[in-house]
């Protein structure tokens, strides 16, 4: 007998079956086809449960259209899992995103196989994104966790006459150490302080 | 009927080099015109264009971009300006605006030992330079009075461990010896241990508040700009050379030296301005003080000083390698300004027959930017990520070592046949490593290991390759002899009695500390040569 895979185009049908064993049994891309009608009817997706990014006190911006918006709160959400950071600047992450969007023409579809994918295997935290099995095995999803946190923690995205400054000081690579060494050019200790161990 | 010029002297270049020149030669009541290709830049605008930057590594890019004097490096038109046909690219670090390159240094401001300067004679290999130690000494101490330079007087610098200062000075430095950094302290103290010899590095930056500028605060981004002034940089004797009567043009790039009909003198300077408009002016005396590139470029142009065919040729950089561990125990780098001290166990000595000199300097720079990097690299997300930036932050130990490159013919600055767009040839260079700095490698690798053991160390790159160290020397060679050299020991060219080099391009030997502080030394002292001929 040929073992044939199973199908992918017939919906659910047992109480048992979970979106995380149905992935299982489907290839992303089929899956992401059918996401956002199955993500209606099963539960209410992440981001409906998230206020709206306030638009109004960030210049420059343009109010996003009703296509953006969900891209937008998928990014606003895998960038609060990734950092492990539940309160992150507005202007920031609205900068980021249209920064990856600009250097990246894939990025909202990898954006969307990500979310997708923490959304199927229940991934609700940081540590748990390192360990899982299933994000191990997709390339393309973590490239794009990694282009995600790059953006925050570094202050930039992309390369050479590309790149685009997100952020200097609110760069998240400077907090961890925000107690022991300057962001450079913005000194805080005054004449000598190097002097002492800080600690 | 006599002869009117439009100055006494006029200077092609606003760095550190040529600014010293203009003050001196202002300051004693000469009419000095300075040249520059570049624009003039505030600090507060430069320092803005860096925090906006969003390759905070280009230490090129915050300074401004224009198409009639492009960078080596760090814009659309620089990217494309200097060209390499050799293995190497040689790619030195250098800007076009008034004030020069020590816009961005670390500010080293070291003396070159007796034996520095006699490299030939006493180990047998490159040139000697046609001057002493002794003759310098004096102009050492006013280029360290001029730039501020802070350091320790009592300790051996040449890293031989000897129980008295070396070289000897006539003077102390001006400026007490800046406070090591904890980081600092604890390198030496564990290095030391190990058999190596750290030595305090003389800098250029303000231990305490010195000629208007205030002390510095270790604000740690001396490169690619100090934001406080506490680091020394060109514009300060800009500055004081206008005061004193100096007059200055940016925006005219120079492109030819007239030669006399009748004479061996240097007539007339052309410049071209951005719009495409060209001026001649006249001087008693020329200084060319444009860097090792932009130089000799300007003398292949004019085809001057050049019977000996040197012009351009024996480009020689401290050509290094590098090395990064994270230290078993916490150091904290980041702290006080970029770097302060280096071991110079192999600063001198008869290897120098066999071998070059090695230096490894210790860098002091925030390290986050490449520790983040590393990290998220390896998949680190959430808090995993925040704990090992905090764990490898204060551990991060970034070594940047030199050797002595030795002066060839073959390694040179030509013309381009490709132009820039006021229409000059862009700068061709061709460059390759030599086999003294190979045989040096093997040397400097085994440091690594003992500093590796001597922190329990776990390497994050010590395979970095040939990297560029923006020390550009030997391209318009000083010698004592007008067949094999382009200017004498006065930094005069031996074609034209007139005209005068303040560049460390006239390197003959290039040891292996930074060359600034003996350029300026060089700039003082050929200033005080036109004053005594005008």
């Amino acid at each position: 007998m040929e073992n044939f895979p199973q199908s992918c185009n017939t919906a659910p049908t047992s109480q048992t079956t979970t979106r995380r064993t149905f992935l299982q049994h489907c290839s992303l891309p089929a899956w992401v086809a059918l996401s956002s009608t199955l993500a209606l009817l099963l539960t209410p997706p992440l981001h409906a449960q998230e206020k709206p990014i306030p638009t109004t006190a960030i210049p420059l911006v343009e109010e996003p259209s009703v296509s953006t918006k969900m891209p937008r709160d998928q990014f606003n959400h895998m960038a609060q899992l990734l950092s492990g950071r539940e309160k992150l600047d507005k202007t920031l992450l609205e900068k980021a995103f249209l920064a990856l969007q600009r250097n990246n023409p894939k990025f909202e579809s990898m954006l969307n196989e990500l979310h997708q994918l923490i959304d199927v295997e229940e991934i609700a935290s940081a540590q748990a994104f390192m360990e899982n099995k299933a994000v191990a095995k997709q390339p393309a999803a973590i490239e794009c966790a990694k282009q995600i946190i790059s953006a925050l923690y570094t202050g930039r995205v992309g390369q050479g006459s590309k790149a685009e400054l997100i952020s200097y000081e609110q760069a998240l690579m400077y907090q961890p150490t925000i107690d022991i060494t300057v962001i450079p050019s913005y000194s805080r200790g005054g004449r000598d302080y190097w002097i002492q161990a800080p600690i | 009927m006599p002869i009117s010029y439009d100055a006494d002297v006029i200077i092609v270049g606003t760095g550190v080099l040529g600014s010293l020149a203009a003050w001196q030669l202002a300051r004693h009541g000469h009419s000095v015109m300075m040249l520059e290709a570049g624009p003039l830049a505030k600090r507060w605008q430069i320092v803005e264009r860096f925090r906006n930057n969003p390759i905070k590594e280009n230490f090129n890019r915050p300074y401004p971009e224009q198409a009639w004097a492009p960078k080596s490096y760090g814009g659309v038109y620089s990217d494309s300006y200097l060209e390499n046909t050799g293995p190497f690219e040689f790619r030195p670090g250098y800007l076009r605006l008034v004030g020069g390159t020590t816009w961005h240094w670390a500010a080293a401001s070291w003396r070159y030992l007796p034996n520095d300067l006699k490299l030939k004679s006493l180990y047998g290999r490159g040139r000697d330079w046609p001057i002493s130690y002794d003759e310098l000494e004096p102009w050492y101490q006013l280029a360290e009075e001029s730039l501020g330079v802070c350091g320790n007087a009592t300790e051996d610098q040449s890293g031989q461990g000897k129980k008295t200062p070396f070289p000897h000075r006539s003077k102390d430095y001006p400026l007490p010896q800046l406070g090591w950094s904890a980081f600092t302290q604890a390198f030496a103290q564990k290095a030391t241990a190990a058999g190596f010899r750290f030595v305090d590095e003389p800098q250029a930056r303000t231990s305490r508040p010195y000629d208007g500028r205030p002390a510095c605060s270790g604000n740690n981004n001396c490169m690619p700009i100090c934001p406080s002034a506490a680091m020394y940089s060109g514009i300060v004797h800009v500055d004081k050379a206008l005061a004193a009567g100096a007059k200055i043009i940016p925006n005219a790039v120079v492109f030819k030296l007239e030669k006399s009909a009748d004479s061996d003198k240097i007539t007339a300077v052309h410049y071209r301005t951005p719009d495409k408009k060209d001026f001649r002016l006249t001087s008693r005396y020329v200084i060319v003080a444009a860097n090792g590139i932009e130089t000799p470029k300007l003398l292949l142009l004019s085809d001057v000083a050049n019977s000996s065919d040197q012009v351009g040729r024996n480009l020689m950089d401290h050509t290094g390698i590098g090395l990064t561990f994270l230290s078993k125990e916490e150091m904290w780098p980041g702290r006080g300004p970029v770097q302060q001290g280096c071991i110079l166990n192999w600063r001198d000595g008869e290897f120098r027959a066999k071998h070059s000199a090695i230096k490894h300097s210790l860098g002091n720079a925030v390290p986050n930017l490449d520790v983040v990097q590393r990290l998220i690299g390896k998949g680190l997300f959430g808090q995993a990520l925040n704990k090992q930036i905090r764990q490898d932050a204060a551990r991060w130990v970034s070594l940047s070592t030199v050797f002595e490159m030795l002066p060839h013919a073959k390694n040179r600055i030509t013309l381009s046949s490709n132009k820039d767009v006021l229409g000059f040839p862009k700068p061709s260079v061709y460059y390759e490593v030599d086999n003294y700095i190979q045989a040096a490698t093997r040397i400097a690798k085994n440091d690594y290991k003992k500093l590796l053991t001597a922190f329990n160390g776990t390497v994050v790159n010590d395979n970095t390759g040939w990297q560029n160290r923006d020390h550009i020397m030997g391209s318009v060679i000083m010698g004592d002899n007008a067949k094999t050299a382009v200017v004498d020991k006065d930094c005069r060219t031996f074609d034209h009695s007139n005209l005068f080099l303040a560049t460390t391009g006239v390197f003959p030997a290039c040891g292996v500390v930074n060359p600034t502080l003996t350029g300026a030394a060089l700039s003082l002292r050929l200033a005080q040569k036109i004053m005594e001929a005008l």
